[in-house]
């Protein structure tokens, strides 16, 4: 008869009823013959029954489905075809319904608004507030979205990178860096490919400041005074 | 995009989300992960070969961009010698009430057990018992032979087991002695 290590080999596919005739004949001679393989076979079809009738999949959120539904309409090189992603689809809605109240036809309130409403939803759902190291997080992105992307090397009291997501926007995607300012939520947007001119914006209750460097466009926004914002934003630039 | 690949793949979206979750550990980096999993793959459907199966692709890109996430924070795992084929401790050979108590055991507290498991295990037991993927499709998604993975399922398994049983006999202890 073959040993039990010999045999044990094939008791996972054995109780998975993926073992063939001949090999279920000779684990059934083994069993027959060994109580304590009998054993060791019957916890684990105890395990395997357990899990299997126990454990299902969880439903993913709704949000969730919106985010990688709009992951679809990326095309080859991550500029939005149709912007369809929840936060966004719901910044357009009220963006669009501000220019047609309001008369906002300046875009900087209208980027503004769109990464603000971004803004809230990433930090809503990633509740992670664990530092990250700013190069390997560059690093990764790079390798994940085949983008080179500059972080900023500022040394503000209490600030801390805790993670760099792919975001989208009216103008393509953008990298979005979140930071915890003393606790509170902080995200930096970096829009390659784009200049604006500076400004500032005052949008759902969050304070903006949008300026280009070489030929990329960065958004600052939190809900900081405006003050403490642009001093943010100035040594942001200056470690650039 | 090939008319219906968006479809196609977005119909695996549970399955990911509760793998990443297994993974993960906790909801929001497994949401992350699970988008990120959809952007690259959207990215790279080309590289798809239709006809093949399209959720053990997803899954192969939800397992490698897991993996690349922890690398970069640095929190590997602790190596496990999951080729070594374990020679089981001496049991009781009568032990048919802790198979039952196994059997017995409530969803959540399971839930819990299979979570405190080693990434290796719990991944493997996860991909074949409720995802019920081939061995072969799930050595091909984690880049590992498959006799490594029905040795993981093996050993994940058993210690299931004894965290379960062991769980429930110290609870029937205090029970008994309340």
């Amino acid at each position: 008869m073959p040993s039990c290590r010999e045999v044990d080999p094939l008791f996972t596919p054995y109780v998975d009823g993926e073992a063939t005739a001949a090999e279920r004949e000779i684990v059934d001679a083994h069993l027959r013959a060994c109580p304590k393989c009998r054993h060791q076979t019957a916890l684990q079809a105890a395990a395997r029954e357990s899990v299997r009738t126990k454990l299902c999949r969880p439903c993913a959120p709704e949000h969730l489905r919106a985010r990688c539904r709009a992951a679809a309409h990326t095309g080859s090189f991550g500029i939005p075809r149709t912007l369809v992603s929840l936060s966004i689809a719901a910044a357009l809605a009220l963006v669009v319904g501000g220019v047609v109240l309001y008369g906002l036809s300046g875009l900087p309130t209208v980027l503004a608004a769109q990464l603000t409403l971004d803004h809230v939803t990433c930090f809503a759902v990633h509740a992670s507030s664990a530092a990250v190291d700013p190069r390997k997080s560059e690093a990764r992105y790079a390798r994940e979205y085949g983008q080179v992307v500059r972080l900023p090397r500022a040394t503000v009291a209490g600030l801390q990178l805790v993670g760099v997501r792919r975001c989208y926007c009216g103008e393509g995607a953008a990298a979005h860096a979140m930071y915890r300012l003393h606790g509170r939520a902080v995200s930096l947007y970096i829009i390659p490919d784009a200049s604006r001119a500076r400004a500032s914006a005052d949008v759902f209750g969050h304070d903006a400041v949008i300026w280009s460097n070489a030929d990329t466009t960065y958004v600052l926004i939190s809900r900081e005074p405006e003050t403490a914002l642009q001093e943010l934003a100035s040594a942001m630039n200056g470690s650039m | 995009m090939r008319p219906g690949f968006e479809t196609d793949a977005l119909s695996h979206l549970d399955s990911l989300y509760g793998t990443a979750l297994r993974l993960a550990r906790n909801e929001a980096d497994a949401q992350d992960l699970v988008q990120d999993t959809y952007v690259k793959a959207f990215k790279s459907w080309k590289q798809f070969t239709p006809g093949t199966n399209l959720k053990a692709w997803m899954f192969t890109i939800l397992h490698n961009t897991f993996r690349n996430r922890r690398r970069d924070s640095g929190r590997d795992p602790v190596e496990v010698d999951s080729d070594r084929v374990d020679v089981a401790a001496p049991v009781d050979p009568r032990a048919t009430p802790e198979e039952q108590l196994m059997r017995d055991a409530m969803g959540p507290e399971l839930q819990d057990a299979l979570d405190a498991l080693p990434e290796a295990f719990r991944e493997a037991v996860w991909l074949r018992d409720v995802e019920e993927f081939p061995y072969a499709e799930i050595a091909e998604m984690l880049g590992i032979p498959v006799g490594t993975v029905m040795s993981r399922i093996s050993r994940g398994r058993r210690m299931l087991y004894d965290r379960m049983v062991g769980k429930n006999v110290e609870s029937a202890a205090r029970k008994a002695s309340s």
